[in-house]
């Protein structure tokens, strides 16, 4: 989520607490020659309130598998767990007085640490990378029918080519989904997503052979899955033939678009594979803290 | 007894006793010969039926009895249906004051942040009054009459609900049966074949036409201080322009430079109004339900001055000639004062008076016996109104007089107005208003106040041009509620369409894609438009509105695709649901789409959302310099 004026409220007050706690624990610590350990009262004040806020800010992945329930926005949901996750920090840092402990704890600590820093990441990622992400990408579609859309402009691509070039054998796949459209047309005539479609030419254009050549060698695998590593270029061809410049253009267009899916498939991936680190290891950062409290009781 | 729109459309399509396509064609109502078998055979087309099929077609038309007292429909309601009484009489009243509804689901403090975008609106620190939000309620017109409305007897053969039928507008007014009603209930679908079926097409058609003008007066509160008698004359008079209409051409009431001859009420649709100016098209605004336009010349913007022959010697000889552009006095057959042959001592052409700018000038055309003004000879000079001028011994005398409102030209139009898509509008002659005006003070106070509002519209200067094309080249004048994701906030998370999905079923009513409006997602979910194409042609009535603006598909849709193809944004989904025995191999199909989450504390995409990004805006607000929120 983006940082900004709305959150000026959770931001003093976070320094409010911030600010007291770390008032108290310079006071706890002026008075005793030593710092509070956690077992200490005050200690365990910090360590009660930090993982309060540890668990309070861990419920949003509970508050996302219900996210018609009418329990407080989403929006606040985050926010809580943006800026309690954020309080933790100083309360667990008093409560651990600063010192690793044992096996156990410095585990849990190390974890919280990597939990913090990998929130942190998200958080400075969410700032910037949708903004880059509208700016290049205005073809932009929904990241789980990318595949199917490039499935589509690869079949544009054919249409386009075999209109000039008539009928291409090799281009199977493209072929198979339009005899697929073909077929549900039939089924349901009123159908709302009829798409109308070109047939391929009957006689060749003169360029035909050399636009075939182009459309297998690079228009066709840039389409599909990029390779080639640039945009091909089709400028030739225009020249060549004037007459299809309008079509040569569009198919110019078709790979633009599906390096645009691709990059939309990159940016999305690094706006959310922070999440493959953040969650897990929050989720066994609560199973340790459990056992960190468990033991501690005990002892 | 009361009964809602809501509850009329239950189950499995209207409940109630069905009618068949033989039950209408029996009704006196279409009995002219052939217009019965035109009906009939309409019907059959339109429902794909064998002539002689006596089935209930789809039950789109049912029969309804009421009791003396019960409420047949409800003002501010909104329903599907219109009503043909066959036996009873009925009343028709307008409210005095319903208050309009508010369209759910709007994000507080969007239209802020939209405007933190794009930059100021309008520069204008007062904007026009009536120009107003698009599907907002025009502070000059309906809903907020102060008056006591003249209730309307209805009877057999009468039909009503037309407009919410075909508009989907709120119900305007309350009927109350007055007796024991028969009365036939129909959808859409049976009115568009009764429209086109000949004679009983023509008394449809009339009674519309007659009440939608006398409704859209009796609620303009332009109109508000005129006499009941006065209402009447005035309704008797005024026309009712759709996009077919004679008077209209391309969809173009009026063009900028045209004689600006009447005043229109916008009954239903939108009306662009725009300038040509170096560079292109100027949009001043868009207008929309009960707002009044084509104010330009409704009143004289000054006084004129006024030429009185004063002479004791020549009483009635020369009739009070007004001072326009120029006027000639001679004896000569081309001027405008012409003297008498036997005036010799007159020249031909002996003086003219011309307007130049503000002032009115004579000037002596090398007469023989010389122009006197005020008793002195003059070549030329500046008159003021109280001047006297001598020609010989014919004395005139400038006079300011209070230019008769019924006879002035009206001058030219400063603006075109352009219906977008389908519209009507009410059309007064500014004969009819001025005559009015000079009959009725108060409403001569309304029309001056209406006048300079509309004057101020024209010369308001042009601001965010981009942002209104876009507006318009998206098609968002028409919308009044769409959901729009701020791209540079929305992570592309997903909870928006999982939220939707959750509250309807595991089924989502949106698409997270569209048109970008800047760095805004206009996405693919139903925008509500004042003009919903979707709910045209429906045969069963069941995508409909209920108690606001949301539009809701009921479970008796039969997925005939119908309106999902009509809507021009393809926010109707068609979903593939399990077929039911004992076709188990057919596929059933059933049209969702969004409808704000009736019922929950607002759009679940909304509420779902964890970066602020979803928002629910009015995108006709962004044409309304009115509004403040």
């Amino acid at each position: 989520m983006r940082i900004n004026a709305d959150h000026t409220r959770w931001a003093i007050g976070s320094a409010a607490i911030t600010a007291a706690a770390t008032g108290l624990y310079a006071y706890a610590g002026s008075a005793s020659p030593t710092a509070p350990s956690g077992g200490s009262w005050l200690g365990l004040f910090f360590g009660i309130s930090g993982a309060s806020c540890m668990v309070l800010a861990g419920l949003l992945s509970a508050r996302k598998q219900v996210p018609a329930w009418r329990i407080g926005s989403a929006l606040v949901w985050m926010k809580m767990h943006v800026w309690l996750g954020g309080l933790a920090v100083p309360l667990i840092l008093f409560h651990s007085g600063f010192r690793w402990g044992g096996a156990l704890t410095t585990t849990v600590m190390v974890l919280f640490y990597v939990v913090i820093a990998s929130g942190i990441v998200g958080l400075i990622l969410q700032q910037f990378v949708p903004a880059l992400m509208t700016a290049r990408v205005p073809f932009e579609t929904v990241r789980s029918q990318i595949d199917y859309v490039i499935d589509g402009l690869a079949v544009e691509a054919y249409e386009l080519v075999a209109g000039i070039a008539g009928t291409i054998p090799e281009a199977v796949e493209e072929q198979r989904r339009l005899a697929a459209e073909e077929q549900l047309q039939k089924e349901r005539p009123a159908h709302w997503k009829q798409i109308v479609r070109q047939r391929p030419a009957s006689e060749p254009h003169a360029v035909a052979a050399e636009l075939r050549a182009v459309y297998l060698s690079e228009v066709r695998p840039y389409v599909r899955e990029g390779t080639g590593g640039k945009v091909p270029d089709l400028r030739r061809l225009m020249i060549e033939a004037p007459e299809c410049r309008g079509k040569l253009e569009r198919l110019q267009q078709l790979c633009e678009e599906s390096r645009q899916l691709r990059l939309q498939a990159r940016l999305h991936a690094l706006l959310h594979h922070w999440l493959f680190v953040h969650a897990p290891l929050s989720f066994a950062l609560f199973v340790l803290t459990a056992l960190h409290v468990y033991f501690a009781l005990q002892y | 007894m009361h009964r809602r729109d809501t509850d009329v459309t239950r189950g499995d399509g209207l409940s109630g006793r069905w009618l068949s396509v033989e039950d209408l064609g029996r009704l006196d109502f279409f009995k002219a010969g052939k217009s019965a078998a035109k009906f009939r055979q309409r019907l059959n087309a339109t429902f794909e039926l064998t002539p002689g099929d006596n089935e209930p077609w789809l039950k789109a038309a049912v029969w309804r009895e009421y009791q003396p007292a019960d409420v047949i429909c409800e003002a501010g309601t909104y329903g599907s249906t219109a009503f043909l009484i066959v036996e009873g009489k009925a009343t028709a009243a307008l409210p005095e004051r319903v208050a309009p509804r508010p369209v759910p689901g709007r994000t507080p403090r969007s239209l802020a942040r939209l405007l933190r975008t794009f930059g100021r609106r309008t520069h204008a620190a007062h904007g026009p009054a009536d120009v107003v939000a698009v599907g907002e309620l025009s502070a000059y017109a309906s809903l907020s009459c102060d008056r006591a409305p003249l209730p309307v007897t209805l009877g057999p053969g009468d039909v009503f609900g037309v407009d919410t039928c075909i508009n989907f507008y709120p119900r305007e007014a309350t009927v109350r049966a007055e007796e024991r009603c028969l009365v036939v209930e129909m959808l859409r679908s049976v009115l568009d074949t009764i429209r086109l079926a000949g004679a009983a097409a023509d008394a449809v058609h009339a009674a519309y036409e007659a009440a939608a003008i006398r409704n859209q007066l009796s609620l303009s509160a332009l109109f508000r201080d005129l006499t009941g008698e006065q209402l009447d004359r005035l309704a008797q008079r005024a026309e009712l322009l759709m996009n077919d209409s004679d008077l209209v051409h391309n969809d173009v009431i009026y063009a900028e430079g045209s004689r600006a001859d009447a005043l229109y009420l916008v009954r239903s649709g939108t009306i662009k109004l725009s300038q040509r100016k170096a560079g292109g098209e100027v949009i001043l605004g868009y207008l929309g339900r009960g707002t009044a336009f084509g104010f330009e010349g409704l009143l004289p913007g000054r006084q004129s001055l006024v030429l009185v022959l004063h002479s004791a010697s020549h009483p009635g000889t020369f009739p009070d000639t007004e001072i326009r552009e120029a006027i000639t006095l001679g004896r000569s057959a081309g001027c405008e004062v012409r003297f008498p042959k036997e005036a010799r001592a007159v020249s031909r052409r002996h003086c003219r008076l011309e307007v130049r700018g503000d002032d009115v000038v004579l000037r002596d055309l090398d007469s023989d016996n010389g122009t006197m003004l005020n008793g002195e000879q003059i070549r030329e000079a500046i008159v003021v109104p109280g001047d006297t001028i001598t020609l010989v011994d014919y004395t005139f005398e400038v006079r300011r007089v209070v230019q008769d409102a019924t006879t002035a030209p009206p001058p030219t139009r400063v603006a075109t107005a352009t219906g977008l898509d389908n519209f009507e509008v009410v059309r007064i002659a500014t004969a009819d208003v001025r005559r009015l005006a000079g009959e009725n003070t108060r409403f001569l106070g309304s029309a001056k106040a209406a006048q300079a509002v509309g004057v101020a519209a024209s010369q308001r200067p042009p601001s965010a041009q981009g942002l209104v094309d876009a507006l318009v080249e998206l098609n968002l004048y028409n919308s009044q509620n769409v959901l729009l994701i701020d791209l540079d906030r929305c992570t592309r998370c997903d909870e928006c369409v999982k939220a939707c999905a959750t509250t309807h079923g595991g089924v989502a009513r949106f698409t997270r894609d569209g048109p970008r409006l800047g760095h805004y997602l206009v996405t693919m979910a139903c925008r509500s438009c004042t003009d919903p194409k979707c709910m045209i042609g429906c045969p069963v009535g069941s995508i409909r509105r209920k108690d606001s603006l949301e539009i809701h598909i009921e479970d008796w849709c039969i997925g005939c695709e119908r309106c999902a193809t009509q809507c021009p944004f393809g926010n109707i989904n068609m979903v593939e649901l399990a077929a039911a025995a004992p076709r188990p191999a057919a596929p059933v199909l059933r049209a969702t789409v969004c409808d704000l989450c009736a019922g929950l504390d607002g759009p679940s995409c909304v509420y779902a959302c964890p970066h602020d990004a979803a928002i629910r805006v009015n995108p006709g607000a962004f044409l309304s310099p009115e509004d403040t929120r």
